[in-house]
């Protein structure tokens, strides 16, 4: 019964945390249907996971460390001063 | 322990520049920063003596030196104490933004990103640039920084919030519309 409940009055409070972890770890099965039925009729959240989506993909697109620095450091590195 | 900085440099580089980057906003500074945690591995690699993971260690070293380097600079980032929600519903509720996943080829919106992770306080940014930009496993990020995972979680949760509110009232709110 206590878990008809949260499926049905899942606040969006909630709902984000849970749109924030399944980015890391698989979500339980509770938590899972409870955040669908959420999705189902709220479009605010809805949003909210697509943006996650995109900021996660859009973070993976970070600049590496140029040649010239590579090479710098790794002269650096093989020859300390002390 | 095989001691090989330049080894180092070429499996770990990226991770540690673009970690730095990410909280000292420039390049050069970056890099020195880099440099000088490589430096300092090498002149403790005894400390390693009996760690499981080199990045994980590399990345312990590299905060300190990141740490000293914002003290210079005299930056710290307090963290933000923003309402999100008023009793479990959104306060101010997410926006549409307009073709989001068209703006992933943008150069100018990753820019946008960048300087809104930049803005992050210190101990969100961390956990938000290990697991999001580097995809360190959730595991690691957790020994990396030190945390349980409830607590990484939670310092996941409001970094990704703040990102999402700093990307809609400065980019999807002025540029997309």
């Amino acid at each position: 019964m206590k878990n008809v409940w949260r499926i049905l009055t899942l606040p969006c409070e909630e709902a984000a945390r849970l749109m924030s972890d399944e980015r890391d770890a698989p979500l339980s099965r509770l938590d899972r249907m409870a955040l669908r039925a959420h999705l189902l009729s709220c479009r605010s959240c809805k949003r909210f996971r697509r943006h996650l989506r995109v900021i996660s993909i859009a973070a993976k697109s970070a600049e590496p460390m140029s040649e010239d620095a590579r090479e710098r450091i790794s002269r650096a590195v093989s020859e300390p001063e002390d | 322990m095989n001691c090989d900085p330049a080894r180092w440099l070429e499996e770990h580089g990226d991770v540690l520049y673009r970690f730095a980057l990410s909280r000292l906003r420039d390049r050069t500074l970056a890099e020195d920063v880099v440099q000088d945690a490589l430096l300092g591995a090498l002149k403790n690699a005894k400390d390693f003596e009996g760690r499981a993971d080199v990045r994980t260690w590399l990345i312990g070293i590299l905060r300190n030196k990141i740490a000293d380097q914002m003290r210079k600079l005299g930056r710290t980032r307090e963290e933000a104490i923003e309402q999100e929600f008023e009793s479990g519903r959104w306060a101010a509720p997410p926006g549409e933004w307009h073709d989001p996943e068209g703006q992933l080829e943008n150069e100018e919106f990753r820019q946008r990103l960048a300087e809104c992770m930049s803005l992050l306080p210190e101990s969100l940014a961390d956990a938000f640039v290990l697991r999001e930009v580097e995809g360190l496993e959730y595991e690691k990020v957790c020994d990396a920084l030190g945390l349980t995972a409830t607590n990484l979680s939670t310092r996941l949760y409001r970094a990704r919030l703040l990102l999402r509110k700093c990307l809609e009232d400065n980019w999807f709110g002025e540029a997309v519309k």
